[in-house]
Protein backbone atom coordinates (compact mmCIF):
# COMPACT_ATOMS: atom_id res chain seq x y z
CA UNK A 1 0.00 0.00 0.00
CA UNK A 2 2.96 2.61 0.72
CA UNK A 3 4.70 1.36 -1.91
CA UNK A 4 1.55 2.58 -4.57
CA UNK A 5 0.93 5.98 -2.64
CA UNK A 6 4.83 6.65 -3.41
CA UNK A 7 4.49 5.44 -6.74
CA UNK A 8 1.47 7.77 -7.32
CA UNK A 9 3.44 10.69 -5.69
CA UNK A 10 5.64 10.23 -7.98
CA UNK A 11 3.31 10.09 -10.82
CA UNK A 12 1.80 13.04 -9.90
CA UNK A 13 4.90 14.85 -9.44
CA UNK A 14 6.38 13.90 -12.89
CA UNK A 15 3.35 14.57 -14.85
CA UNK A 16 2.71 18.15 -13.58
CA UNK A 17 6.79 18.79 -14.50
CA UNK A 18 5.64 17.75 -18.05
CA UNK A 19 4.48 21.05 -18.77
CA UNK A 20 7.35 23.32 -17.70
CA UNK A 21 9.79 20.55 -19.05
CA UNK A 22 7.88 19.86 -22.37
CA UNK A 23 7.58 23.36 -22.58
CA UNK A 24 10.29 25.25 -22.12
CA UNK A 25 10.63 28.02 -24.41
CA UNK A 26 7.32 29.45 -22.69
CA UNK A 27 9.69 29.37 -19.57
CA UNK A 28 11.65 32.23 -19.32
CA UNK A 29 12.96 35.04 -22.44
CA UNK A 30 10.73 34.25 -25.41
CA UNK A 31 11.36 37.30 -26.59
CA UNK A 32 8.98 38.01 -29.34
CA UNK A 33 5.39 36.19 -28.99
CA UNK A 34 2.45 35.95 -31.20
CA UNK A 35 -0.64 33.84 -31.92
CA UNK A 36 -4.26 34.15 -33.58
CA UNK A 37 -6.32 36.52 -32.40
CA UNK A 38 -9.32 33.59 -32.58
CA UNK A 39 -8.82 30.22 -32.40
CA UNK A 40 -10.92 29.73 -35.60
CA UNK A 41 -8.76 31.12 -37.84
CA UNK A 42 -11.12 32.53 -40.67
CA UNK A 43 -9.21 34.98 -43.08
CA UNK A 44 -12.42 37.18 -44.53
CA UNK A 45 -12.76 37.80 -48.61
CA UNK A 46 -8.86 38.20 -49.06
CA UNK A 47 -7.93 40.60 -46.12
CA UNK A 48 -5.56 39.74 -43.27
CA UNK A 49 -5.21 41.59 -40.24
CA UNK A 50 -2.46 41.61 -37.81
CA UNK A 51 -1.90 43.59 -34.84
CA UNK A 52 1.51 44.60 -33.74
CA UNK A 53 2.45 45.40 -30.09
CA UNK A 54 5.74 46.74 -28.61
CA UNK A 55 5.80 46.95 -25.13
CA UNK A 56 7.95 48.59 -22.55
CA UNK A 57 9.85 45.21 -20.97
CA UNK A 58 13.29 46.03 -21.41
CA UNK A 59 13.57 42.07 -21.25
CA UNK A 60 10.99 39.01 -22.40
CA UNK A 61 7.36 39.77 -22.49
CA UNK A 62 6.15 39.59 -18.65
CA UNK A 63 2.61 40.26 -18.00
CA UNK A 64 2.14 43.67 -16.27
CA UNK A 65 3.69 46.10 -19.02
CA UNK A 66 2.08 48.64 -21.15
CA UNK A 67 1.80 48.36 -25.03
CA UNK A 68 3.95 51.66 -25.87
CA UNK A 69 3.20 50.67 -29.58
CA UNK A 70 -0.19 49.60 -31.34
CA UNK A 71 -0.58 49.17 -35.01
CA UNK A 72 -2.67 47.49 -37.37
CA UNK A 73 -1.41 45.91 -40.21
CA UNK A 74 -3.95 44.99 -43.11
CA UNK A 75 -3.15 43.00 -46.17
CA UNK A 76 -5.76 43.05 -49.10
CA UNK A 77 -4.67 39.32 -50.75
CA UNK A 78 -6.20 40.08 -53.95
CA UNK A 79 -5.08 43.88 -54.45
CA UNK A 80 -1.66 43.07 -52.83
CA UNK A 81 -2.11 47.10 -51.15
CA UNK A 82 -1.95 47.48 -47.50
CA UNK A 83 -2.03 49.81 -44.43
CA UNK A 84 -0.54 50.43 -41.07
CA UNK A 85 -3.31 52.17 -38.92
CA UNK A 86 -1.17 53.47 -35.63
CA UNK A 87 -2.63 54.28 -32.72
CA UNK A 88 -0.82 56.21 -29.90
CA UNK A 89 -0.84 54.92 -26.54
CA UNK A 90 -2.18 57.30 -24.48
CA UNK A 91 -5.79 57.11 -26.71
CA UNK A 92 -8.27 57.56 -24.28
CA UNK A 93 -10.71 54.10 -25.34
CA UNK A 94 -13.05 51.97 -24.29
CA UNK A 95 -11.54 48.48 -23.00
CA UNK A 96 -12.55 44.89 -23.11
CA UNK A 97 -13.26 43.88 -20.06
CA UNK A 98 -15.05 47.05 -18.89
CA UNK A 99 -14.14 51.00 -18.56
CA UNK A 100 -12.74 53.37 -20.31
CA UNK A 101 -8.77 54.14 -20.33
CA UNK A 102 -5.76 54.29 -21.86
CA UNK A 103 -5.29 52.15 -24.86
CA UNK A 104 -1.66 50.98 -23.22
CA UNK A 105 -3.40 49.81 -20.28
CA UNK A 106 -5.35 47.28 -22.11
CA UNK A 107 -2.28 44.95 -22.16
CA UNK A 108 -1.95 44.98 -18.13
CA UNK A 109 -5.33 44.06 -17.95
CA UNK A 110 -6.12 41.56 -20.46
CA UNK A 111 -2.51 40.56 -22.48
CA UNK A 112 -2.10 40.58 -26.10
CA UNK A 113 -5.93 38.86 -26.68
CA UNK A 114 -6.99 41.68 -24.29
CA UNK A 115 -5.17 44.71 -26.50
CA UNK A 116 -6.52 42.95 -29.82
CA UNK A 117 -10.10 42.94 -28.42
CA UNK A 118 -10.18 46.30 -27.53
CA UNK A 119 -8.98 47.30 -30.98
CA UNK A 120 -11.81 44.53 -32.60
CA UNK A 121 -14.39 46.63 -30.58
CA UNK A 122 -12.93 50.14 -31.38
CA UNK A 123 -12.63 49.43 -35.18
CA UNK A 124 -14.98 46.64 -36.02
CA UNK A 125 -11.83 44.85 -37.62
CA UNK A 126 -11.88 41.05 -36.95
CA UNK A 127 -8.20 40.73 -36.78
CA UNK A 128 -5.92 37.55 -37.70
CA UNK A 129 -3.19 37.58 -35.28
CA UNK A 130 -1.15 39.43 -33.03
CA UNK A 131 2.64 39.32 -32.68
CA UNK A 132 3.92 41.47 -29.36
CA UNK A 133 7.69 42.55 -28.67
CA UNK A 134 9.70 44.51 -25.99
CA UNK A 135 13.03 45.52 -26.44
CA UNK A 136 15.06 42.43 -26.46
CA UNK A 137 13.52 40.97 -29.21
CA UNK A 138 13.20 43.79 -31.26
CA UNK A 139 16.69 44.21 -31.11
CA UNK A 140 17.53 40.60 -31.33
CA UNK A 141 15.20 40.01 -34.58
CA UNK A 142 16.86 43.24 -36.11
CA UNK A 143 19.97 41.76 -35.46
CA UNK A 144 19.53 38.55 -37.44
CA UNK A 145 17.98 39.98 -40.03
CA UNK A 146 20.62 42.57 -41.00
CA UNK A 147 19.86 46.49 -41.12
CA UNK A 148 16.48 48.36 -41.74
CA UNK A 149 17.24 51.08 -44.12
CA UNK A 150 15.42 54.35 -43.12
CA UNK A 151 15.17 57.76 -44.34
CA UNK A 152 15.87 60.39 -41.28
CA UNK A 153 14.68 63.83 -42.55
CA UNK A 154 15.74 65.92 -39.36
CA UNK A 155 18.71 64.42 -36.84
CA UNK A 156 16.85 63.18 -33.47
CA UNK A 157 19.32 63.39 -31.04
CA UNK A 158 17.70 62.11 -27.53
CA UNK A 159 20.99 60.76 -25.39
CA UNK A 160 19.13 60.71 -21.98
CA UNK A 161 15.79 59.51 -23.28
CA UNK A 162 15.55 56.98 -26.20
CA UNK A 163 19.36 57.18 -26.61
CA UNK A 164 19.07 58.49 -29.89
CA UNK A 165 21.99 60.01 -31.91
CA UNK A 166 20.88 59.47 -36.01
CA UNK A 167 22.05 62.08 -38.22
CA UNK A 168 20.08 63.29 -41.02
CA UNK A 169 19.88 61.13 -44.20
CA UNK A 170 19.03 57.25 -45.66
CA UNK A 171 20.91 54.97 -43.79
CA UNK A 172 20.42 51.03 -42.67
CA UNK A 173 19.85 51.47 -38.71
CA UNK A 174 21.35 48.76 -36.32
CA UNK A 175 20.03 46.53 -33.70
CA UNK A 176 20.49 50.00 -30.96
CA UNK A 177 19.71 52.42 -33.55
CA UNK A 178 16.06 50.84 -35.14
CA UNK A 179 15.11 50.77 -30.82
CA UNK A 180 15.95 54.10 -30.45
CA UNK A 181 14.33 55.83 -33.55
CA UNK A 182 11.26 53.66 -32.61
CA UNK A 183 11.18 54.82 -28.94
CA UNK A 184 12.08 58.72 -29.20
CA UNK A 185 9.48 60.85 -28.99
CA UNK A 186 10.58 63.77 -26.84
CA UNK A 187 12.70 65.62 -29.81
CA UNK A 188 10.67 64.69 -32.85
CA UNK A 189 8.01 66.61 -34.01
CA UNK A 190 4.68 65.94 -33.15
CA UNK A 191 5.52 63.97 -29.57
CA UNK A 192 4.73 60.44 -29.01
CA UNK A 193 2.22 60.74 -32.08
CA UNK A 194 5.19 62.00 -34.10
CA UNK A 195 6.62 58.31 -32.64
CA UNK A 196 3.38 56.47 -33.02
CA UNK A 197 3.81 57.17 -37.29
CA UNK A 198 7.59 56.72 -37.17
CA UNK A 199 7.07 52.97 -35.91
CA UNK A 200 4.89 52.58 -38.60
CA UNK A 201 7.40 54.07 -40.91
CA UNK A 202 9.90 51.68 -39.65
CA UNK A 203 7.37 48.50 -40.48
CA UNK A 204 7.23 49.64 -43.75
CA UNK A 205 11.30 49.65 -43.47
CA UNK A 206 11.32 46.17 -42.64
CA UNK A 207 8.97 45.38 -45.92
CA UNK A 208 11.05 47.53 -47.79
CA UNK A 209 14.36 45.31 -46.71
CA UNK A 210 12.19 42.37 -46.92
CA UNK A 211 11.64 42.31 -50.65
CA UNK A 212 14.90 43.63 -51.84
CA UNK A 213 16.22 40.69 -49.65
CA UNK A 214 13.60 38.33 -51.67
CA UNK A 215 13.72 39.73 -54.75
CA UNK A 216 17.04 38.99 -55.28
CA UNK A 217 17.29 35.59 -53.31
CA UNK A 218 13.80 34.04 -52.94
CA UNK A 219 15.18 31.94 -50.77
CA UNK A 220 15.76 34.56 -48.33
CA UNK A 221 12.33 34.15 -46.96
CA UNK A 222 13.76 31.30 -45.07
CA UNK A 223 16.31 33.74 -43.09
CA UNK A 224 13.48 35.77 -42.12
CA UNK A 225 11.57 32.87 -41.00
CA UNK A 226 14.40 31.14 -39.05
CA UNK A 227 14.87 34.57 -37.28
CA UNK A 228 11.18 35.15 -36.86
CA UNK A 229 11.34 31.53 -35.23
CA UNK A 230 14.29 31.45 -32.83
CA UNK A 231 12.83 35.31 -31.13
CA UNK A 232 9.41 34.20 -31.37
CA UNK A 233 6.93 31.63 -29.32
CA UNK A 234 4.27 31.84 -32.33
CA UNK A 235 1.01 30.03 -31.68
CA UNK A 236 1.88 30.05 -36.11
CA UNK A 237 2.79 27.20 -38.12
CA UNK A 238 5.74 27.07 -40.30
CA UNK A 239 3.49 26.77 -42.53
CA UNK A 240 0.99 29.53 -41.86
CA UNK A 241 4.63 31.84 -41.84
CA UNK A 242 5.90 30.77 -45.23
CA UNK A 243 2.51 31.57 -46.67
CA UNK A 244 2.70 35.22 -45.19
CA UNK A 245 6.49 35.29 -45.99
CA UNK A 246 5.24 34.76 -49.53
CA UNK A 247 2.76 36.82 -49.37
CA UNK A 248 4.58 40.07 -47.60
CA UNK A 249 6.91 39.69 -50.27
CA UNK A 250 4.85 40.34 -53.39
CA UNK A 251 3.28 43.80 -51.36
CA UNK A 252 5.28 46.82 -52.69
CA UNK A 253 5.88 49.29 -49.71
CA UNK A 254 4.29 52.29 -51.89
CA UNK A 255 0.87 50.61 -51.77
CA UNK A 256 0.75 50.16 -48.23
CA UNK A 257 -0.50 53.53 -46.56
CA UNK A 258 0.56 54.57 -43.18
CA UNK A 259 -1.99 56.45 -40.99
CA UNK A 260 -2.24 57.27 -37.32
CA UNK A 261 -5.57 57.99 -35.98
CA UNK A 262 -6.34 61.52 -35.61
CA UNK A 263 -6.54 62.69 -31.97
CA UNK A 264 -6.63 65.99 -29.99
CA UNK A 265 -5.06 66.03 -26.92
CA UNK A 266 -6.88 66.14 -23.51
CA UNK A 267 -6.85 64.61 -19.83
CA UNK A 268 -9.19 62.56 -17.94
CA UNK A 269 -9.08 63.30 -14.19
CA UNK A 270 -5.75 64.15 -14.10
CA UNK A 271 -4.06 61.87 -16.91
CA UNK A 272 -2.77 62.78 -19.85
CA UNK A 273 -4.84 61.28 -23.03
CA UNK A 274 -5.29 61.87 -26.27
CA UNK A 275 -8.87 61.43 -27.30
CA UNK A 276 -9.67 59.79 -30.88
CA UNK A 277 -11.52 62.38 -33.31
CA UNK A 278 -14.52 61.22 -35.41
CA UNK A 279 -12.96 61.33 -38.63
CA UNK A 280 -11.34 58.04 -37.40
CA UNK A 281 -14.68 56.08 -38.09
CA UNK A 282 -14.20 56.86 -41.95
CA UNK A 283 -10.76 55.74 -42.03
CA UNK A 284 -11.64 52.34 -39.55
CA UNK A 285 -13.99 51.23 -42.80
CA UNK A 286 -12.54 51.83 -45.13
CA UNK A 287 -9.77 49.65 -43.63
CA UNK A 288 -12.22 47.00 -42.49
CA UNK A 289 -13.41 47.14 -46.10
CA UNK A 290 -10.16 47.12 -48.05
CA UNK A 291 -7.59 46.18 -46.00
CA UNK A 292 -5.77 48.89 -47.62
CA UNK A 293 -5.05 52.63 -46.77
CA UNK B 1 -25.93 -52.87 -72.59
CA UNK B 2 -24.72 -53.00 -76.06
CA UNK B 3 -20.92 -52.58 -75.30
CA UNK B 4 -19.74 -52.71 -79.33
CA UNK B 5 -19.04 -49.88 -81.07
CA UNK B 6 -21.28 -49.59 -84.33
CA UNK B 7 -19.68 -49.20 -87.80
CA UNK B 8 -21.34 -46.08 -87.62
CA UNK B 9 -19.38 -44.97 -84.91
CA UNK B 10 -15.89 -45.84 -86.15
CA UNK B 11 -16.40 -43.18 -88.60
CA UNK B 12 -18.55 -40.73 -86.50
CA UNK B 13 -15.72 -41.15 -83.58
CA UNK B 14 -12.58 -40.07 -85.89
CA UNK B 15 -14.64 -37.06 -87.20
CA UNK B 16 -15.60 -35.91 -83.52
CA UNK B 17 -12.20 -36.29 -82.72
CA UNK B 18 -10.70 -34.09 -85.69
CA UNK B 19 -13.34 -31.59 -85.13
CA UNK B 20 -12.47 -30.88 -81.60
CA UNK B 21 -8.99 -30.71 -82.48
CA UNK B 22 -9.26 -28.31 -84.74
CA UNK B 23 -12.20 -26.38 -82.56
CA UNK B 24 -9.35 -26.13 -80.11
CA UNK B 25 -6.73 -25.16 -82.13
CA UNK B 26 -9.19 -22.59 -83.20
CA UNK B 27 -9.82 -20.91 -79.79
CA UNK B 28 -6.06 -21.34 -78.81
CA UNK B 29 -4.98 -19.22 -82.38
CA UNK B 30 -7.82 -16.85 -81.38
CA UNK B 31 -7.04 -16.34 -77.92
CA UNK B 32 -3.11 -16.01 -78.82
CA UNK B 33 -4.31 -13.19 -81.53
CA UNK B 34 -6.33 -10.95 -78.75
CA UNK B 35 -3.12 -11.63 -76.39
CA UNK B 36 -1.17 -9.65 -78.89
CA UNK B 37 -3.75 -7.13 -79.80
CA UNK B 38 -4.39 -6.48 -75.62
CA UNK B 39 -0.26 -5.73 -75.63
CA UNK B 40 -0.89 -3.29 -78.08
CA UNK B 41 -2.86 -1.14 -76.84
CA UNK B 42 -2.33 1.42 -74.08
CA UNK B 43 -2.56 0.55 -70.28
CA UNK B 44 -5.65 1.31 -68.50
CA UNK B 45 -3.32 3.03 -66.09
CA UNK B 46 -3.20 6.69 -66.36
CA UNK B 47 0.29 7.66 -67.54
CA UNK B 48 3.07 9.30 -66.08
CA UNK B 49 2.81 13.23 -66.28
CA UNK B 50 6.34 13.75 -68.13
CA UNK B 51 6.80 15.49 -71.57
CA UNK B 52 6.74 13.32 -74.27
CA UNK B 53 10.20 12.94 -75.52
CA UNK B 54 10.68 14.72 -78.59
CA UNK B 55 13.63 13.91 -81.58
CA UNK B 56 14.89 17.68 -80.80
CA UNK B 57 18.11 17.32 -78.54
CA UNK B 58 17.62 19.33 -75.06
CA UNK B 59 19.66 21.14 -72.83
CA UNK B 60 20.28 19.18 -69.81
CA UNK B 61 18.97 20.17 -66.49
CA UNK B 62 21.25 21.48 -64.28
CA UNK B 63 19.83 21.00 -60.75
CA UNK B 64 20.92 22.62 -57.17
CA UNK B 65 19.80 21.59 -54.17
CA UNK B 66 20.64 23.44 -50.77
CA UNK B 67 19.19 23.99 -47.34
CA UNK B 68 18.68 27.15 -45.13
CA UNK B 69 18.48 27.36 -41.66
CA UNK B 70 18.74 29.80 -39.02
CA UNK B 71 21.18 27.75 -37.34
CA UNK B 72 23.90 24.66 -37.55
CA UNK B 73 22.06 21.88 -39.71
CA UNK B 74 22.44 18.55 -38.27
CA UNK B 75 23.06 15.45 -40.91
CA UNK B 76 19.94 13.94 -40.38
CA UNK B 77 18.00 17.04 -41.73
CA UNK B 78 20.71 17.69 -44.77
CA UNK B 79 19.21 14.29 -45.50
CA UNK B 80 15.61 14.91 -45.56
CA UNK B 81 16.55 18.09 -47.58
CA UNK B 82 18.47 16.04 -49.97
CA UNK B 83 15.83 13.54 -49.89
CA UNK B 84 12.51 15.90 -50.57
CA UNK B 85 14.54 18.46 -52.38
CA UNK B 86 15.16 15.76 -55.02
CA UNK B 87 11.04 15.44 -55.28
CA UNK B 88 10.45 19.15 -55.58
CA UNK B 89 13.45 18.91 -58.20
CA UNK B 90 11.53 16.64 -60.07
CA UNK B 91 8.37 18.32 -59.83
CA UNK B 92 9.82 21.63 -61.06
CA UNK B 93 11.40 19.53 -64.35
CA UNK B 94 7.74 18.10 -65.05
CA UNK B 95 6.06 21.91 -65.44
CA UNK B 96 8.82 23.48 -67.19
CA UNK B 97 9.36 20.20 -69.45
CA UNK B 98 5.97 20.40 -70.11
CA UNK B 99 5.11 23.70 -70.79
CA UNK B 100 7.66 23.87 -73.32
CA UNK B 101 7.68 20.32 -74.42
CA UNK B 102 4.63 18.79 -73.96
CA UNK B 103 1.75 21.95 -73.50
CA UNK B 104 -0.87 20.01 -74.14
CA UNK B 105 -0.68 18.27 -71.45
CA UNK B 106 0.28 21.16 -69.00
CA UNK B 107 -3.39 21.41 -67.51
CA UNK B 108 -3.19 17.93 -65.81
CA UNK B 109 0.56 18.70 -64.94
CA UNK B 110 -0.96 22.02 -62.97
CA UNK B 111 -4.14 20.05 -61.39
CA UNK B 112 -1.40 16.94 -59.86
CA UNK B 113 1.54 20.14 -58.52
CA UNK B 114 -0.22 23.55 -58.29
CA UNK B 115 -2.72 24.17 -55.31
CA UNK B 116 -6.43 25.08 -56.93
CA UNK B 117 -5.61 29.09 -56.17
CA UNK B 118 -2.35 29.10 -58.04
CA UNK B 119 -3.35 26.81 -60.71
CA UNK B 120 -6.75 29.67 -61.34
CA UNK B 121 -3.89 32.61 -61.50
CA UNK B 122 -1.62 30.44 -64.30
CA UNK B 123 -4.39 30.69 -66.45
CA UNK B 124 -3.28 34.33 -67.87
CA UNK B 125 -1.20 34.95 -71.38
CA UNK B 126 2.62 35.45 -71.63
CA UNK B 127 3.64 31.99 -70.26
CA UNK B 128 4.94 29.57 -72.23
CA UNK B 129 5.14 29.25 -75.66
CA UNK B 130 3.29 31.42 -78.41
CA UNK B 131 0.89 29.61 -80.04
CA UNK B 132 1.94 27.34 -82.97
CA UNK B 133 5.20 27.17 -81.69
CA UNK B 134 7.09 24.20 -83.03
CA UNK B 135 10.98 22.50 -83.23
CA UNK B 136 11.50 23.72 -79.86
CA UNK B 137 14.92 23.35 -78.57
CA UNK B 138 15.92 24.28 -74.86
CA UNK B 139 19.28 25.77 -74.67
CA UNK B 140 19.79 26.30 -71.37
CA UNK B 141 17.86 24.77 -68.07
CA UNK B 142 18.78 25.45 -64.66
CA UNK B 143 16.76 24.96 -61.42
CA UNK B 144 18.32 25.78 -57.86
CA UNK B 145 15.70 24.26 -55.21
CA UNK B 146 15.87 25.77 -51.89
CA UNK B 147 14.47 23.72 -48.08
CA UNK B 148 13.53 25.63 -45.53
CA UNK B 149 16.15 22.92 -43.48
CA UNK B 150 14.19 23.12 -40.09
CA UNK B 151 10.96 21.70 -41.70
CA UNK B 152 12.16 20.80 -44.98
CA UNK B 153 8.42 21.13 -46.06
CA UNK B 154 8.92 24.41 -47.50
CA UNK B 155 10.83 25.60 -51.12
CA UNK B 156 12.09 27.96 -52.93
CA UNK B 157 12.78 26.71 -56.50
CA UNK B 158 14.68 29.19 -58.83
CA UNK B 159 14.33 28.20 -62.38
CA UNK B 160 15.51 29.46 -65.55
CA UNK B 161 15.28 28.36 -69.22
CA UNK B 162 16.02 29.54 -72.77
CA UNK B 163 14.80 28.36 -75.74
CA UNK B 164 14.85 29.09 -79.34
CA UNK B 165 11.75 27.60 -81.87
CA UNK B 166 9.79 28.02 -84.85
CA UNK B 167 6.53 30.58 -84.85
CA UNK B 168 4.61 30.38 -88.36
CA UNK B 169 7.94 29.64 -90.09
CA UNK B 170 9.82 32.59 -87.92
CA UNK B 171 12.30 31.77 -85.52
CA UNK B 172 12.53 33.41 -82.03
CA UNK B 173 14.20 32.75 -78.97
CA UNK B 174 12.32 32.95 -75.27
CA UNK B 175 13.94 33.41 -71.99
CA UNK B 176 11.98 32.65 -68.97
CA UNK B 177 13.42 33.22 -65.48
CA UNK B 178 10.48 31.64 -62.60
CA UNK B 179 10.58 31.55 -58.89
CA UNK B 180 7.93 28.94 -57.54
CA UNK B 181 7.11 28.75 -53.78
CA UNK B 182 6.11 25.07 -52.49
CA UNK B 183 4.83 23.53 -49.98
CA UNK B 184 4.69 19.80 -48.56
CA UNK B 185 0.96 19.03 -47.01
CA UNK B 186 -1.03 15.65 -46.74
CA UNK B 187 -1.44 15.88 -50.88
CA UNK B 188 1.87 16.21 -51.15
CA UNK B 189 4.18 19.01 -52.34
CA UNK B 190 2.56 21.89 -54.43
CA UNK B 191 3.03 25.40 -56.12
CA UNK B 192 1.64 28.26 -53.56
CA UNK B 193 2.70 31.30 -55.86
CA UNK B 194 5.03 31.51 -58.79
CA UNK B 195 6.33 34.22 -60.54
CA UNK B 196 7.33 34.27 -63.80
CA UNK B 197 9.31 36.45 -66.17
CA UNK B 198 9.10 35.53 -70.07
CA UNK B 199 10.86 37.95 -72.61
CA UNK B 200 12.48 37.23 -76.01
CA UNK B 201 15.96 36.71 -76.15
Amino acid sequence: MKRLLALCVILAVGVSLVPAIGDSRRVGAATIVAGRVHDAYQPLDGKLFVLVIGNDARAGNPDNVRADAIHIVGINTRSLKGGILNFPRDSYVPLAGGGTGRINEALVRGGPKGVARTVENLTGIRLDYWVMTGFVGFRGLIEDIGRVEMRIPQPIFDPRGSGAKLKKGKYGLGPLNALAFVRTRKTIAGGDIGRTTNQGRFLLGMLTEFRRETARSPSAVFKWMAATQKHTRLNVSSAELFQLGVLASRVRPKDVGNVTVPVSLGSAGAASVVFIQGGARSIYARFRRTASL
Amino acid sequence: MNNTITIENRIWLPLVAAGLALALAAGLLTFLLLQQQTENQPSARPAPTIAAPTSIPQAKWRIKIAPRAGKRISKADRARVEKRGAKVARMVQTVFDTMFLDPSNMDKVVANTFTRRAARALRRPGVGLPKGADRIRTVRRKATVTLYAETASQAVASVQVQLKGIDEDRRFRLRQTATLWLQRGKKGWRVIAFEFDQRPR
